[in-house]
Formats: structure tokens, sequence, C-alpha cells
């Protein structure tokens, strides 16, 4: 199963600089966000979006072909 | 010197030119140690009510805390405050940078501006000494100008400048008083007050330290901090700066676009802050955004500031002006469906050079924008084509407001005293509270906000307390932080009961004791931030040596928002002006997660009435009481009331 990973500000930091924050992803069948968070080494509380549809829940399931969004959560003004 | 503070204010009556320095003891500063509730003092005591804003009865106060200028992060801030021109109640305002370090290192806690001058003066403060001089030369020039001239003039370029542009001397109502020529006190207008009082600039300059109490324990707490920040959750902040935050709000719905109609914007992505790191910020272009394209403020080493540098294409920008933060790119953004990043960073080039408020001068754009899609506004009216996402129009009219030109005039004046002026329904379009727009968190999201948003004092402010979701989806990171304040348990999403307004009253206050410390909400805060509760108890003890607590600092909050609403009170504002924009409760947003959110009008009046309780204050007026008052050694200012 094959998803494209975006990640953002200092998220983007666990790809390799060239990557900014983007790559293609082949992840087992069935792999849920929370695999995909502990494949990425990346904490719990970020913000989730995919195929630019917020995602809360991290028991999804993704599909091939899914656009992963992965943000800081964090507050600011 | 005693411990943290000078022990010194300094009174300056423009009118007669002359000054005196007054000396007040250990105890006032305890009590109000600083900031905004030390403001708030001199202006209950020493304006009288109904002052016109830009007359010269109104008192403009430039206050440091009892923390600022020590070796620590988030301290080298500042409150202005005075009646505002925009709103008719409270203005107050707080900003970084070098200037407020500076201004203690000569020997003030605080400047009391009364009265006005006959002709434009500036004020020269080295040392405890202190000079009125001619500034009729530096009338009409941008801050970085007039900044340069007098630097030259005084001959010494370690001066710190802080001053009104152009727009605060034409009293455009949401002008900013800036320093460094990119720092803003940018909300409530007092930059207009500064220019009707003809003072164009303060320029400090001192060689005195700040002699702390416990030099260990601030030297602990700054080492604790330079070592966590890595791994802090400020640590985006710092590097991709506040418009970090542009997809995360994205995300979740709360994203104002089209002027707070939906709470997505399909271009988010050319605007955010991760793209402005790649692309525009100083030193991009190879690789060198991290020394270049961050700035600080005096002793932090979070360096969050923005350094934005354009030098092809239409929009260029000179990096002296700064660069543009979540709410700036989000006003002239989001707002008017623009995608256009160098022509954001243009307008806040403008902002920073001609001295407005970014947040009220791209809202108050964003109202016009819906009003002439809406076909209510013609480019007879404007002159402009204002279609949704025409990035040029929005550059120019930034730059009329601030010249009062043409359209630029009426937009000066704020989009509510536009919108009355010009008739034709156009208050339908409005997104403003007591007459200051709405900053770009959306509280049909993070619903807290909504009821402080509309009792906040000085207008709709999102840095007056914490938001929603440090209570909801993210309490289990921070309940050992927010349990130091007494909220110990997680909300659902999305609620607005007695325990949400709990949450809120109680976070407000810290944040209000913040904003009398002059300490950064980045730095120090009950929850996301570099420093918890208990670090910031132990920040005022250690630079103080006075045996503070917890309950000390919540209740310097509590005092400094009850010397905002009594000062409100007084001008004759009661809850009737704690109103949100009705169509935040008529029109549901669109798109996104937040799709089809509105406000409850039943729901919102019952948590305004909770709020009131919890504050201590009377329900029916939403006006402090006698008895709270007192509670906080404020019966002077009830006496005042005449409860």
């Amino acid at each position: 199963m094959v998803i494209t990973l975006k990640l953002y500000s200092t998220l983007r930091e666990k790809l390799p600089p060239e990557a900014r924050g983007q790559a293609t992803l082949d992840l087992h069948d069935g792999a849920t966000l929370d695999d995909l968070l502990a494949h990425l080494d990346l904490p719990k509380r970020v913000v989730i979006s995919v195929n630019d549809e917020h995602e809360p829940d991290l028991t999804r399931r993704l599909n091939s072909g899914d656009l992963v969004r992965i943000f800081s959560a964090v507050g600011g003004g | 010197m005693p411990h943290g503070y000078t022990g010194n204010i300094l009174h300056v009556d423009l009118t007669h030119q002359t000054t005196t320095v007054e000396t007040p003891d250990e105890a006032f500063y305890r009590k109000y140690m600083g900031g905004s509730a030390l403001a708030m003092f001199y202006l209950l005591r020493d304006m009288p009510a109904g002052a016109d804003p830009l007359g010269p009865d109104n008192v403009l106060v430039l206050a440091l805390s009892v923390l600022t200028g020590a070796p620590l992060s988030g301290q080298s801030r500042m409150t202005a405050a005075a009646k505002s021109p925009l709103t008719g109640a409270i203005g107050d305002s707080q900003s970084g940078g070098f200037w407020p370090a500076e201004l203690k290192f000569a020997g003030f806690d605080a400047i009391v501006v009364k009265g006005a001058a006959k002709e434009p003066v500036y004020l020269w403060v080295k040392d405890g000494a202190v000079e009125f001089r001619p500034a009729a030369h530096l009338w009409g020039r941008i801050t970085g100008d007039a900044e340069d001239a007098i630097k030259a003039e005084l001959g010494d370029d370690k001066i710190e400048v802080l001053q009104v542009g152009p727009a605060g001397e034409n009293q455009v109502r949401f002008a900013a008083i800036m320093n460094m020529s990119n720092r803003a006190n940018g909300r409530t207008g007092l930059g207009a007050v500064m220019g009707s009082k003809n003072l164009k600039a303060i320029a400090v300059r001192g060689t005195s330290k700040v002699e702390v109490a416990d030099k260990q324990a601030v030297s602990d707490l700054a080492r604790w901090g330079a070592q966590n920040l890595p791994q802090s959750n400020i640590t985006g902040l710092s590097k991709y700066g506040t418009a970090e935050t542009t997809g995360a709000n994205q995300t979740i719905g709360s994203l104002p676009t089209y002027n707070y109609n939906s709470g997505v914007f399909a271009e988010w992505e050319a605007i955010d802050g991760t793209t402005m790191y790649d692309t525009i910020l100083k030193g991009a272009e190879d690789g060198k955004q991290d020394r270049l394209g961050r700035d600080t403020c005096y002793a932090c080493t979070v360096r969050c500031k923005r350094v934005v540098e354009i030098q092809e294409g239409p929009y260029k920008v000179d990096a002296r002006y700064g660069g543009p933060e979540y709410e700036t790119t989000s006003t002239f953004g989001n707002y008017a469906g623009i995608n256009d990043l160098a022509a954001i960073a243009k307008a806040n080039e403008l902002c920073n050079q001609y001295g407005m408020d970014t947040i009220s001068c791209g809202a108050t754009i964003s109202w016009a924008y819906e009003a002439y899609n809406a076909g209510k506004l013609s480019k007879g009216d404007t002159g402009l084509d204002l279609t949704w996402g025409n990035a040029e129009s929005m550059v120019k009219l930034t730059e009329m407001i601030a010249k009062r030109e043409g359209f630029g005039d009426i937009l000066a004046e704020g989009s509510a005293r536009a919108a009355e002026e010009l008739g034709r329904g156009l208050g339908d379009y409005l997104i403003t509270v007591k007459g200051q727009e709405l900053p770009a968190h959306m509280p049909q999201v993070k619903k807290s906000l909504a009821v402080i948003y509309a009792t906040n004092p000085f207008g709709a402010d999102h840095q007056s307390s914490e938001h929603d979701p440090a209570v909801e989806a993210d309490f289990e990171t921070f309940k050992d932080r927010l349990a130091m304040i007494g909220v110990n348990k997680q909300l659902p999403k999305r609620s607005l009961d007695a325990e949400k307004i709990d949450f809120a009253v109680k976070t407000q206050r810290l944040y209000s004791a913040l904003d009398s410390l002059n300490l950064c909400q980045f730095v120090f805060g009950p929850a996301w931030q570099l420093y918890g509760p208990d670090q910031t108890v132990e920040t005022v003890r250690a630079i103080t040596g006075w045996d503070v607590t917890i309950d000390e600092i919540q209740e310097l909050g509590e005092r400094r928002l009850n010397m905002l609403r009594a000062f409100n009170a007084r001008e004759g504002l009661d809850r009737k002006e704690d109103k949100l924009p009705a169509k935040l409760f008529k029109k549901a947003l669109k798109g996104g997660a937040s799709d089809g959110f509105k406000l409850d009008e039943d729901e919102f009046e019952a948590a305004l009435d909770t709020y009131y309780e919890q504050s201590g204050w009377d329900v029916e007026t939403g006006n402090p009481s006698r008895p709270t008052l007192e509670r906080l050694g404020l019966g002077w200012v009830a006496d005042q009331l005449k409860m």
C-alpha cells in the first residue's frame, strides 16, 4: 500500500532535508495512522488530515493512494 | 536599585513640557508588578472619565514590569495603555523587542504621558535624564527613516526608538506604536493616541543593569529554557514562525476565510509558515534562514521573529521591517481569499513602515471585500476592484489607509465606523467586538473564545486565555501544568458549559498576569509554552526575591482584569457591549471540518452569566462588584465608581 505523506514545520525534519517534508511511503496493508506515527517516530499530539479531511481518530486505516498531512498541534497568534 | 525594578515612574506633561519622577514603595510594586496592571493604576488615577481618546486628557502609559531586563528569555516586553480611539473602551497592547529592556537600563519602570505638545516633539531618555526635542523634521517620515534620523542626530547607534509612523500622525484609529521599526503595540489604536499628542518618538539609552535577587536561580531557569527549547512545543514557532499553525487551523476548520464565512481556505499552503521559511525568509535562497531570517528580543534564546526579504518581483520587501506572523498572513491572506505570500509580506512591511495594526487593517479590508463581493460596494465607492483574492488592491488599500487617501480615509476609521458612515446594511458584514476586528482564531470552533472575545475589555483578543484544545484533545499532554491553576478535568470538544468557563477564567487570569509581568506568552503560560505556571512563580521569586505563590500570580491577573473592566464601567460600558458579531450566530460556516458551525444565542448568553458569576461580577451589568474590588485591594476603584 502506497501513500503520499506531507509533513510540516519541525515534523518534516523526520525526513531528509531534500525531501522538503514530502515522501511516498510503502506501508503494510491495513496500516493505521497510529502505525504511521510509530513508523515515523512522531508524537501522538499532532493534527492530521487524510485526503484533506481532518482525522482525529488514530485507528483510522489507510488506503493506497491516500494523502496524509501531519502538522504540529500548537497554540499561537 | 531594588531587585528587578528601578523604583522610578517618569511622568511627562507634554502640554507644559515638564517631567517629574514618582517613586512608589515596594508594596505598590508587589501589588501591581508592572505592565498592564501598573498602567491601569495610572489611567484610573490620572485620567478623567469621558476623556476624548484623541484629546489631551487621554493618558498614555508605557509600562515595564519588575522582571523586564533580567537575563532570561521572554522578559523584554512592555505594555501600552490608554483610552482607545477605536473602541472608546480601555486600550491595551503588548510588544516585545529591545526597547523595553533599554528603558529599564535607562532608569525607569514606566512612562506616563499626559497632555499634548503644540508642535511635534520626541523624548530623549538617557540614564535618568529626559529631554524634549523638536520632531517637525521627523513628522511624515516612515519608521525606518525616522529611526535612522534620531540615531544619527543623537550620535549613538545603540539607542532604541519607540515611535509612531505616518498612520499614527494621521490618527488612523488602528495605528500602532512601533519599536525597532518592526515590533508593534498593535491593537486598539494607541499609535493614534501618541500621534494626537504630537509625540513622534521616545528614544532611550541606558547603561545600568537589572539587579536580581537570586542570580543562580535566574541562571538555572535560563539554562533550563535553552536546554529544553529544542524538545519543547514552541520549537516550531521559533523556527517557522506562528504561521506554522496555518495548516493545523485549516485542518480543524479554524482558518477564518472570506471575512469569517468559512473556516477553510483552499490555497492555505501558499501562505503557510513552512512555505514562508522555504521561500521568502531572509537567507532562504542558500539555506541560511536560521541565521539570517530569525530575529529576537533582548536576552531571548527563542528567536521567533520573522525577517523577510524579497528583492525581485512586484512586491519587494526590506528585511528591516520584519515579516508576517500568523495573524498577519491570515488577515491579509485568507480573510480576503488572498494566496500571494509576497503581497502579504508587502502589506506587513507597509503596516510596519506607517505604523498600523495588521489585524485590524487586514480585517477592515476583508470587510470591504465582502461588501464589494455582495454588491453593496462598487468600484465607484472604492476606486479599486475588491474581488476576493485580489492581492494588488489589498496592498494599495493598506497604503491608502495609512495616508488616509480616497476610500482608505473611510477605512482608516475602522470597519465599524466605516459601516456606520456608509450605511447600506454594511453592518451585516462586520466582524467586530466593541468596534475592534476579530483575530484569526474562530470562536465557532474554539467556543470558550466566544465568551473571551465578547467580554475582553479591550475588544476581541486571542491572547487573553488558553484556547480550548488544551483542555479538550490535548488535555493529557498538559494536565500537570493545568492542574497548577486548578484545571483538573478533560472537557468535551466544543463544550461551553460551566466547566469550560472555569477553564477560560482560570487561564485568562494567568494570561492577564503575564501581561502585567510583561512576560512573552510563547515562553510562559499554562500549557504548551516553554515555561509553565510553576516556573512563572520561580521566575518572579528569583528576580524580585518576593515569596510569591501561584495564587498571588493568579490574583494579580484577576486584579488587572477588574481594573480594565472598571475603567470601561467608568466610561459607561456594560454587558450591552459584550456582544459578538451577529453573523457568527446567523451564518453557518461553509466547508471543511467546521462546515455548518455557528454559535447559539441562548448557549452564549448563559455562558456570559456563568462567566460574570465566576468572575465575581454583577451578572446584569457585567461590571465588577464592590466586594470583588475590595478583595483585590481595589476599594479605591469602587469609590471612583461610586458603588
